[in-house]
């Protein structure tokens, strides 16, 4: 059997192991509740491993190590980000998030702030961005089968999507998880195969980093060959707003089985992502600068050519083809954050509800089925031209969700004296002018390219929180009560 | 030199975040046992 061969193989055997997981989940769906939060079942252990899926996937290892051999120190950025992020969920988040029942941020933005504007506005904000992201990441998966298996583009996207989309629909976020473990096992075992035989190509640690500092002086250096501090301090603060409010990561605490699990996931999670970051993005990237770097066109071939240089070729399609397996993990969270926003906050939580329209748990059931395959069906559609304008704007993307609900989290979750208003209009005034940024970035224009949008949109909502809130009343006590319960 | 990292803040990057990491863990076993709220 040819290494090729034996790829396609591995990834049949990978789909049809996913498949089989939203059948098996598709049984356990009876209510919303069970869809979107799964029930709020998750102990420890599963919730671990979706918070850990919620930021890490075998696309991030492909990049990672692009970008952690083209750039060198700063890929250790994220490190503070995520631990400062984390912790502010840890912290001030994850309790309150758990013990108010809701299923998204929107119910968050609705129930805190008690406003069906807000509600709707946040759903708003999460279903584009989320699309966006999505088309993204769709495009990023077809390509990695194209490249690893040979697949044509549209044959790589189509069946990408279609599978997606099944055991999503089929499943909600029990089949996402339980596919995130199956995804990991495909993941590491490509990751460990690699091992042995980077070990005895580069050596250890401190064989493989002085190695790197000889072939691209300055890589072991915090800003690594390319990068100014105040750019990567910038960097710094643009991630970490983006850990603390990363919709996949917050969302996940509404299905702990309780509040105290919610908390403890997150972390442990971030601690193992952190373990996997050594070794996944920054060991084997500097391994790549050293090996193979001036065999490769652009930095995105350095990990198959790594692999392809130092195994065997079937040990290669193994090691590649259960990567490109794990490729999207996060995608299946996309849909489904973008389907609740549509089906439960737009259509339940904004429409039904407010006219006492009643319907059963197995109508709305249905509808959140119908909204994944909607949104499914656009994402595929727009992952068809070659837009690189929403390429652009997907590097944007955790700008425009920063400046729309960090303040609001972060105030809203420690003071009862923040007002509807307030929210509303920070929220709303930080995302447009994040987006006005945005435009002026991709434009080229010369004020916008001084400093990040997310930085710019950030000042913004933060400032008209504080204005707003010094001459507008607070929500009314009964309204924030089970955010605020020792007050009561 | 410290195991091929040349420099002192190149610690602090991963240090600072690992100290934080540490006393999360701590407060995690504070809420697992009932000592934390």
């Amino acid at each position: 059997m040819s290494a090729h061969t034996l790829g396609i193989w591995i990834f049949f055997v990978y789909l049809v192991v996913i498949v089989v997981l939203g059948l098996v989940a598709s049984r356990f769906q009876e209510t919303e509740a069970d869809f979107w939060v799964a029930g709020r079942r998750f102990g420890l252990g599963i919730m671990i491993i979706a918070n850990m899926a919620a930021i890490m996937h075998g696309g991030a290892i492909l990049s990672g190590v692009a970008f952690a051999g083209k750039f060198g120190g700063v890929a250790i950025l994220p490190y503070i980000s995520f631990v400062g992020g984390s912790a502010v969920i840890f912290y001030l988040f994850a309790k309150k998030l758990r013990q108010s029942g809701g299923f998204t941020i929107p119910d968050y933005m609705g129930d805190r702030f008690d406003s069906r504007g807000l509600r709707a506005w946040s759903a708003l904000v999460v279903a584009v961005s989320s699309i966006i992201y999505l088309i993204a990441q769709l495009k990023g998966m077809a390509f990695i089968l194209e490249s690893l298996l040979g697949f044509d583009f549209i044959t790589s996207l189509a069946i990408g999507t279609v599978i997606f989309v099944a055991y999503v629909t089929m499943g909600g976020l029990l089949a996402v998880v339980w596919t995130n473990v199956a995804q990991f096992l495909f993941m590491w075992v490509g990751l460990f195969i690699l091992v042995p035989y980077v070990y005895d190509a580069v050596g250890g640690w401190t064989s493989v980093l002085q190695k790197v500092e000889s072939v691209a002086p300055g890589w072991t250096s915090p800003t690594g060959v390319a990068w100014s501090a105040s750019y990567m301090v910038s960097w710094y603060l643009i991630w970490f707003v983006a850990y603390s409010t990363r919709i996949e990561l917050v969302t996940k605490m509404y299905a702990a089985r309780d509040d105290k699990i919610a908390r403890v996931s997150v972390p442990i999670a971030i601690g193992l992502i952190l373990v996997f970051l050594l070794y996944g993005n920054f060991y084997l990237g500097a391994a790549a600068r050293v090996l193979v770097w001036d065999q490769i066109a652009s930095p995105d071939q350095a990990f198959p050519m790594l692999v392809n240089q130092l195994l065997t070729p079937a040990l290669a399609a193994l090691a590649l083809t259960g990567i490109a397996s794990a490729a999207m993990s996060t995608t299946d969270s996309l849909l489904l954050m973008s389907g609740s926003a549509i089906a439960h906050d737009l259509l339940r939580r904004c429409h039904d509800e407010p006219k006492g329209i009643q319907r059963d748990e197995r109508h709305y059931l249905t509808i959140s089925r119908i909204s994944i395959v909607f949104v499914g069906v656009i994402a595929f559609i727009c992952s068809i031209p070659d837009f690189d304008l929403i390429l652009k704007i997907v590097s944007y993307a955790i700008a425009i969700v920063g400046s729309a609900f960090f303040f609001p989290l972060l105030v809203g979750m420690t003071s009862k004296r923040v007002s509807r208003e307030a929210a509303l209009v920070s929220s709303i005034g930080g995302t447009l002018v994040t987006c006005v940024w945005i435009a002026g970035s991709i434009a080229k224009a010369p004020w916008a390219g001084s400093v990040h949008p997310g930085i710019v949109g950030l000042a913004v909502a933060g400032i008209l929180m504080l204005a707003v809130a010094m001459f507008t009343r607070p929500v009314k006590h009964d309204a924030i009560e089970k955010y605020f319960p020792e007050a009561s | 030199m410290i195991i091929g990292l040349p420099s002192l803040s190149f610690w602090m990057l991963i240090g600072v975040p690992t100290i934080i990491l540490i006393i999360m863990f701590v407060d995690c076993w504070r809420i697992m046992t009932g000592r934390k709220k």
